[in-house]
């Protein structure tokens, strides 16, 4: 009874330390596709910034639409509980942007953002969002094949914890695209 | 003692439920993984750059449309069938489905029960292949006792990770997280907002966290336990929509009453 004891302290202890005293990280294409063996435990420790994608159109007169910020909401419903694939699909797609986020602030140098699996996964969400969002006003629908001529844009911007988004807060911004 | 039997029995149908509701919503998601949609493999195969030719070809062919449909199909059998009883050929073939999946969504689909799922998964591959080894009451305890530890070591983890931010600690981080869930933002007048009640609740989550060795006290300290888990994990469903979570813990709690009387 008081080896287990020890044994179960010890074990708690031990995991305490790791917390405080946290090694080198490993890092590497197999590990990212096979991080969920190593799980952290780390839920909604992080009081830090948040990346957020936004997205605009260029409307047929020319002029450029607010950024259109893409934050993960829904209607609570109790068969969520049992079956909720779409609105995890959006927390998968938010993901996508924290791991943009990440690969841009590891990205080694003389590589462009833009050969990032992320980046692509990215461009490809926000150009969805545009369909879903019809942007752009009358005569500005995008349709289904995401084709209407007209001009868009995303970018990424880190938001600190209780302030409003602001241009000095971006640090992706993609060139003009063509929808 | 809680009998091993009825643990057994109880993790096999917690666990089928939770597989079962996991696959369903992936046989759904199928339709943001065709050419040209979001999820494409065409473009998420650029996260096998890496990989020889070969290992490259074989992913191609696993996540093609048909393939990746039997995939799941045949795992929702499999899943169905944990309800009868587990397999060394069900908990093998679940397990290296949840990693060809988890693989499909770039090593994580939903996070924490993902890691939870894979746990459980571990824990019914130890149980059946240990027996090769060890007798089956042993090999089934040391499954049973690798989700245990694992399942207490979350939430040990999740509470004092928390205990060492001043925004948890002084309840600013409910609210703020809060506002960010599926389900948000808070009502402006929702009382989580009053910071007495967010500190005490903040206080709350991190202590009980924390306590989980407490369990070990027996197995009915160990059952209280898990139901006040329940209630936790089904607030953090109301507010940040993960479902998930839910069934992926619930599934370790055979486990953790187990153990708390196995000793």
């Amino acid at each position: 009874m008081t080896l287990t004891l020890t044994l179960i302290a010890a074990y708690f202890a031990f995991v305490l330390g790791s917390i405080v005293l946290r090694g080198r990280e490993v890092s590497g294409p197999w590990w990212y596709l096979l991080r969920s063996f190593f799980p952290n435990w780390r839920f909604y420790h992080g009081f830090g910034s948040q990346p957020r994608l936004f997205t605009r159109i260029q409307t047929p007169d020319g002029e450029w639409t607010e950024w259109q910020m893409f934050m993960p909401r829904a209607k609570l419903s109790p068969r969520d509980l049992f079956y909720n694939p779409h609105n995890n699909l959006l927390l998968a797609n938010q993901n996508l942007v924290d791991h943009l986020a990440f690969d841009i602030q590891t990205l080694p140098d003389n590589t462009s953002a833009t050969e990032l699996v992320s980046y692509q996964m990215v461009m490809r969400l926000a150009r969805s969002l545009l369909q879903q969002q019809g942007m752009g006003g009358a005569g500005g629908v995008v349709d289904e094949t995401g084709s209407n001529g007209h001009r868009w844009q995303f970018r990424v911007l880190q938001v600190p914890p209780l302030q409003t988004p602001d241009d000095s807060m971006a640090f992706l911004e993609s060139p003009v695209l063509q929808a | 003692m809680p009998s091993l039997y009825l643990a057994i029995r109880c993790f096999e149908c917690l666990l089928a439920t939770s597989l079962l509701f996991q696959t369903l919503e992936f046989l759904k998601l199928r339709s943001v993984q065709q050419p040209n949609a979001l999820w494409s493999w065409t473009t998420q195969r650029g996260d096998l750059a890496h990989a020889s030719v070969p290992v490259r070809k074989l992913f191609d062919w696993l996540y093609s449309d048909s393939v990746h449909r039997i995939h799941l199909l045949l795992r929702l059998a499999a899943a169905a069938g944990l309800y009868a009883g587990s397999s060394i050929v069900s908990a093998t073939l679940l397990f290296f489905s949840t990693i060809a999946i988890l693989i499909r969504w770039r090593g994580a689909f939903n996070g924490g029960s993902d890691f939870m799922t894979i746990i459980a998964l571990t824990g019914l591959m130890i149980a059946h292949w240990g027996q090769s080894i060890v007798s089956p009451v042993l090999a089934w305890q040391a499954g049973l006792g690798y989700v245990c530890l694992q399942t207490m070591t979350s939430y040990f983890i999740s509470g004092a990770i928390k205990l060492f931010s001043k925004e948890w600690r002084n309840g600013s981080a409910l609210p703020y997280f809060l506002d960010g869930g599926i389900y948000g933002p808070l009502a402006a007048d929702s009382v989580l907002r009053n910071r007495v009640v967010a500190t005490a609740s903040s206080w709350g989550f991190i202590l009980w966290e924390c306590s989980v060795p407490v369990i070990f006290l027996g197995p009915g300290v160990a059952i209280a336990y898990c139901a006040i888990a329940l209630v936790f994990h089904c607030l953090v469903f109301a507010f940040f929509g993960l479902n998930r979570f839910v069934w992926a813990w619930v599934a370790s709690f055979p486990a953790l009453v187990y153990w708390a009387g196995a000793w």
